[in-house]
């Protein structure tokens, strides 16, 4: 069960795949993307992204801007 | 119309999305500006809210042309993720390029920014880069694969206009071919009014009319603006000179005496 860090904040988990990490967490989130370690992850790649202990995960959505 | 990137636009206002009191006056602002462009950023969710979907209707449903920003970065590695994140969230591949090298100034990292363009680029991206009035930077940038240059009026939010007219009439004057928008400073419609006259092709801004009294008035009020600086640039403005000319013929008015 890794113990991964999501926007900022750590928790335990007891998925190791992406894709189904954020089926459980976010899947009702419709525009957004993401980032593991700080590296971007393609949408077409995240069913083939495991998840390890310690990783960094951030979802990124839209927002104002200027 | 006027031709930005691989885009035929209507309007040379882009205008920023930041910092309007409601959604709904955004929205209005957007109208009133009668803008193609719209800035939008990027953010962690933590989760799911009815914010983030409305705000995407709003900008889905503008009809403008999305230039995502890399706001918040400091270096090419977080601007390239972040503009990697943002073409796939906004099915574009342009990218206002923002990297910050000074949380005073929030002017740009220029050794970070060509480092990033190159990457960008290559990477199939059109890049926008804010950058400063600095000749041999926007040149690096172009070099870069920049074919638009997004210089600085004045620190982002100022309202200062304009600082240094000389750097920016020179950038004019000598890079001819590109398009020259001037991002970040502007408080006013004579700020925009004035930079449009010297021959810059438009202008971005957010704060002018986000944090105005009326934004909506604002926004309308800087689109006749930039549209006003426009005409008067291609009109041919009458050159100061020291000295008066008289604009009504003074021979044979009663009293002329001849000398």
């Amino acid at each position: 069960m890794p113990k991964l860090c999501v926007n900022g904040n750590w928790q335990q988990v007891d998925i190791s795949n992406l894709a189904e990490f954020l089926a459980t967490q976010f899947a009702e989130l419709q525009h957004f993307a993401v980032a593991v370690n700080q590296a971007f992850v393609p949408k077409q790649k995240y069913s083939r992204m495991n998840l390890n202990d310690n990783d960094s995960i951030d979802i990124i959505t839209p927002m104002q801007g200027g | 119309m006027w031709q930005l990137e691989d885009k035929t636009l209507g309007s040379r206002l882009l205008l920023g999305t930041a910092g309007y009191p409601s959604p709904e006056i955004l929205q209005q602002a957007i109208t009133a500006a009668n803008c193609s462009v719209i800035t939008v950023a990027l953010k962690r969710s933590q989760q799911l809210n009815a914010d983030s979907n409305a705000f995407w209707q709003l900008i889905k449903n503008s009809g403008c042309e999305l230039l995502p920003n890399t706001a918040g970065c400091r270096t090419s590695e977080e601007a390239i993720t972040t503009a990697e994140m943002g073409r796939e969230i906004f099915a574009t591949n342009w990218v206002k390029l923002e990297i910050i090298g000074d949380d005073y100034t929030l002017q740009p990292n220029p050794f970070e920014l060509v480092k990033a363009a190159k990457q960008l680029t290559t990477r199939g991206f059109r890049v926008l880069p804010y950058c400063t009035e600095d000749l041999i930077l926007c040149q690096r940038l172009l070099d870069a694969g920049c074919q638009t240059l997004m210089p600085w009026a004045a620190p982002i939010g100022s309202a200062m206009g304009p600082l240094n007219l000389e750097a920016l009439q020179l950038l004019r004057t000598r890079l001819t071919d590109i398009n020259l928008i001037i991002d970040a400073g502007i408080g006013c419609p004579s700020h925009a009014c004035q930079v449009m006259e010297m021959g810059f092709d438009g202008v971005l801004l957010n704060s002018a009319c986000a944090k105005a009294a009326d934004p909506v008035l604002m926004a309308k009020a800087f689109a006749n603006s930039i549209s006003a600086g426009y005409d008067a640039y291609h009109a041919g403005i009458l050159a100061p000179v020291s000295k008066a000319r008289a604009s009504t013929p003074l021979v044979d008015t009663p009293f002329w005496e001849q000398v």
